[in-house]
């Protein structure tokens, strides 16, 4: 078990809808950590009072060569608190975005990670037909008690 | 407290589809961190650090299929990266990836970043110009 940061990975699983609608992103756990625990939604519980440090990254595959475009954002309880990042493929087959923040919680409040799909292709999050793993990853940093 | 690494040494890294650990340049360095042989940096000191990696790359051409480059930070495993970003573009000459993200570290530790791109495409060193380059900085935080 990590002491200071926790960590998540997604491989596959996840389909965006893409018509722009905002999905969560159940995280499978890979590093436990004392701070706090996930659900099978993705829904992230905070057990410690603390400044927190969010990584993550999402890639996408749209599936054809049309116009496509992939956002993540990070969204707390608190619900006043968001970080958005979009990244666009004008004439691609797949996109990748990352988000950060920091957020200081309380014990209790909890996170989510939601992405959304738009484009004219058949958008999913899965692994790719490459043969890699195009999932997404999140790491949580506990920077302050 | 931070390590700063760049630019990249090697241009031409490589553009065959598989993972290269990038070759780095000290500019900046402390008692936290050591550079083994430009590619393997060594934790000397046991903490939580924030570690920021950027990648740029070239296509050199509008009409190329497809280019990709990936930053992959491993702890000793190849099989085990702690993140990964993938920025995808196609009829783009240029592109960059980057990934800021925090990792729990014990002295002794190495940590590669990894680059990745497909054929046609290279990972800049800068010689195009000032700007491109990929850089990677380290900094304990407790």
């Amino acid at each position: 078990m990590s002491a200071n940061v926790w960590r998540g990975i997604r491989t596959t699983g996840v389909a965006g809808t893409g018509n722009g609608a905002w999905v969560d992103i159940p995280w499978v756990e890979v590093d436990a950590a004392p701070f706090c625990a996930v659900d099978g939604a993705g829904l992230i519980t905070f057990s410690e009072d603390g400044g927190y440090f969010f990584a993550v990254t999402g890639n996408t595959v749209t599936g054809s060569a049309n116009p496509d475009r992939m956002s993540m954002k990070l969204v707390t309880s608190g619900g006043d608190v968001d970080c958005v990042e979009g990244l666009r493929n004008s004439y691609g087959w797949a996109a990748g975005a990352m988000v950060t923040g920091l957020f200081a919680l309380t014990a209790g409040q909890t996170a989510k990670v939601q992405m959304e799909i738009f484009g004219m292709g058949s958008n999913s999050l899965s692994v790719m037909n490459r043969g890699e793993d195009y999932g997404c990853h999140i790491l949580i940093g506990k920077v302050r008690s | 407290m931070t390590l700063k690494l760049g630019p990249v040494i090697e241009n031409n890294v490589t553009g065959d589809g598989s993972w290269h650990k990038t070759n780095w340049a000290v500019s900046e360095a402390d008692a936290d961190w050591s550079l083994v042989s430009g590619t393997d940096i060594t934790c000397q000191r046991s903490g939580m650090y924030i570690l920021a990696c950027g990648v740029y790359y070239i296509t050199g051409t509008t009409s190329h299929a497809g280019s990709l480059v990936a930053v992959d930070v491993i702890r000793d495993m190849v099989t085990d990266p702690v993140i990964r970003a993938y920025h995808y573009n196609a009829q783009a000459i240029v592109g960059a990836a980057n990934v800021v993200f925090p990792v729990d570290l014990e002295a002794g530790d190495i940590v590669n970043v990894f680059g990745r791109v497909d054929a046609g495409t290279k990972i800049l060193d800068g010689t195009q110009s000032d700007t491109d380059f990929s850089y990677v900085m380290i900094s304990r935080v407790k």
